[in-house]
């Protein structure tokens, strides 16, 4: 039998209900391994190892005493540190909130709770989700576990290289702009962005409210499909999710992908587009052709504005979100001050990290009177574009694929010093965030230096299945991926 | 686009933010290189639609079931009797 830190949660689930292994022995083998090996890749910021074991046990022993229990029941996972969980320190990985324990829990994490999950902890990102690293967490720099002189991507970097280092079966994150994406792809793992409103953002810290979804890392598909199954639906807490109806994720697995046209946009594969990636993704295609998939060259490149458009977007939107950081009700608050608008301005000074402030202040100017007209406007209007690209591309395919970025993981300190290259990394990523549709990543080979390449599909709003549906097929005929 | 640079000690004070000499200078680059990036966004032509068919959604204007006030005091830097203090707010006389 393979360790169970290798294990994806199916078959785990299929050994704790037949009773060969208990959730208790699976939860310590995780927080051994955590204790081995997460000193050198720092995935976590909290580790809940007394809770852990008190949930291992209490499922063990609902199952002893003959209860059907559901699919992710006592199995261990993780959380990016931007969700809420009562009563367990939440920091977003910044010093604002180092010592801040939620009075209340995310929807997502309830529902996880309530089908058995088992909660090992929390686990480091960019500081309030901003950045493409997790390099700019005011605790520690989280490392790739494939090669630790990388980075592991982000801003879910910790939830990507858990699952990545075997230091959680699944594990959620957040992406505004591909932050869950990004890591999958740099760490070889499984990264479902949902369509807006398909999970519940209660309880996940705002970053920027129109773009922010929970999203999912997996060892392979069909755990994604059972974690998105337990997580998904309405909440009325979150007036945004949708009540649309919840298809059965997993039986779409193994219907295989004959007929089904997978769409390439115009110019997909630019200058800018590492080699090794730029084969790997093209060996993919032809992979996804030759098991009875019609390729499709879609006539429209995806909108050139969009990458502008969402960082202007998302950075007007940070700033409102986080003017509610001023140190009275919750949070750092700074000691010094003599009254309270010196109170605030401090806090905030030394609270949040030079990331997190260069961005508030360009979200500030964003939206002032003559800015907003100038930028703001303009990115809706992008935004709207780049919805009319996905209508248009959609009419002639089923679903789009490209890189999930242009490149594979860099060396830790060495990203780019050229802006728009750096924020080039998101350019595939962004435009379904902006379009609120799903988008997922799945490994689909590694460069010469042996780092993980992810692929990105997307499809039509709430068709989850059908991503699930074309990386099964997939992944059953090359391997599961690189984990 | 003729983009007019914000005095970055002004913007800062709007965003309750104090800022460094130092940080004023990183800031300012930072400034530069973004809005240089964003520059293309100007060539979109008025017009464009921006909002799609769909309703945004609203929320019910009801009363909804909150934390217990100890709970929600118990993050507080500073409580006294119930309620969060802060420092002075008007000068003394």
């Amino acid at each position: 039998m393979k360790p169970l830190t290798s294990m994806t949660a199916s078959a785990l689930s299929t050994l704790l209900q037949a009773k060969e292994i208990s959730s208790v022995e699976l939860t310590n083998a995780f927080l051994q391994q955590i204790e081995s090996r997460d000193c050198e890749i720092g995935a976590y910021l909290t580790v809940c190892a007394a809770s852990a074991l008190q949930t291992a046990a209490s499922i063990d022993k609902r199952r002893a005493n003959g209860e059907k229990l559901p699919a992710l029941s006592g199995i261990p996972m993780a959380i990016k540190d931007n969700i809420c969980t009562r009563g367990i320190r939440t920091t977003c990985a910044s010093k604002m909130l180092s010592d801040y324990v939620p009075p209340y829990s995310a929807t997502v994490y309830s529902r996880l709770m309530q089908n058995g999950a088992v909660l090992l902890g929390k686990l480091n990102m960019d500081e309030f989700a901003m950045g493409g690293s997790t390099e700019n967490s005011a605790y520690h720099t989280t490392r790739n576990p494939h090669n630790t002189a990388y980075v592991p991507g982000g801003s879910s970097g910790g939830s990507a290289a858990a699952v990545a280092a075997r230091e959680a079966v699944y594990t959620l994150g957040s992406d505004t702009g591909g932050s869950v994406r990004l890591p999958a792809a740099f760490c070889g793992a499984v990264g479902l962005r949902p369509t807006y409103g398909r999970v519940s953002r209660y309880g996940l810290v705002a970053y920027a409210c129109s773009l922010d979804q929970v999203g999912i890392v997996t060892k392979d598909i069909r755990d994604n499909a059972l974690v998105l199954q337990t997580i998904a639906g309405y909440d009325a807490n979150d007036f945004t999710s949708s009540s649309a109806e919840i298809p059965d994720y997993t039986a779409v697995l193994g219907r295989g992908i004959s007929g089904l046209r997978i769409g390439v946009p115009k110019d997909v594969f630019s200058q800018t587009v590492q080699s090794d990636v730029k084969q790997v993704v093209a060996c993919a295609l032809e992979k996804l052709e030759s098991m009875g998939a019609e390729l499709v060259e879609l006539p429209y490149a995806i909108p050139e504005l969009a990458l502008q458009a969402y960082y202007i977007l998302a950075l007007a939107e940070a700033s409102c979100n986080l003017a509610r950081y001023d140190g009275v009700r919750y949070g750092y608050r700074a000691e010094a001050a003599e009254d309270l608008q010196c109170m605030y301005r401090l806090t905030r000074s030394e609270g949040f990290g030079s990331e997190v402030k260069r961005r508030i202040l360009v979200g500030a100017y964003l939206l002032g009177e003559s800015q907003k007209t100038a930028y703001y406007d303009k990115a809706l209007q992008v935004r709207r574009q780049v919805g009319l690209f996905f209508d248009k591309s959609f009419a002639m395919c089923d679903l789009i694929l490209t890189p999930t970025s242009p490149t594979a993981a860099y060396r830790i300190g060495e990203q780019s010093e050229d802006l728009a290259v750096k924020l080039g990394m998101d350019c595939y990523t962004v435009p379904a965030s902006l379009a609120g549709i799903p988008a997922l990543s799945v490994p689909c080979g590694i460069t010469a230096e042996g780092l993980p390449i992810g692929m990105q599909l997307t499809a039509p709003a709430f068709c989850e299945s059908l991503l699930y549906r074309v990386a099964y097929a997939y992944e059953r005929e090359v391997g599961n991926g690189t984990v | 686009m003729n983009v007019q640079k914000p005095d970055m000690f002004k913007l800062a004070s709007l965003a309750n933010i104090t800022i460094t000499q130092e940080e004023a200078a990183l800031f300012s680059n930072y400034f530069d290189e973004l809005f240089g990036f964003f520059d293309g966004i100007g060539t979109i032509e008025p017009g464009t639609p921006i909002l799609s068919d769909e309703m945004l959604a609203l929320r019910k204007d009801a009363a909804i079931s909150v934390c217990d006030r100890a709970e929600l005091l118990a993050n507080a830097k500073a409580v006294e009797d119930g309620c969060v203090t802060v420092p002075k707010v008007m000068e003394e006389l």
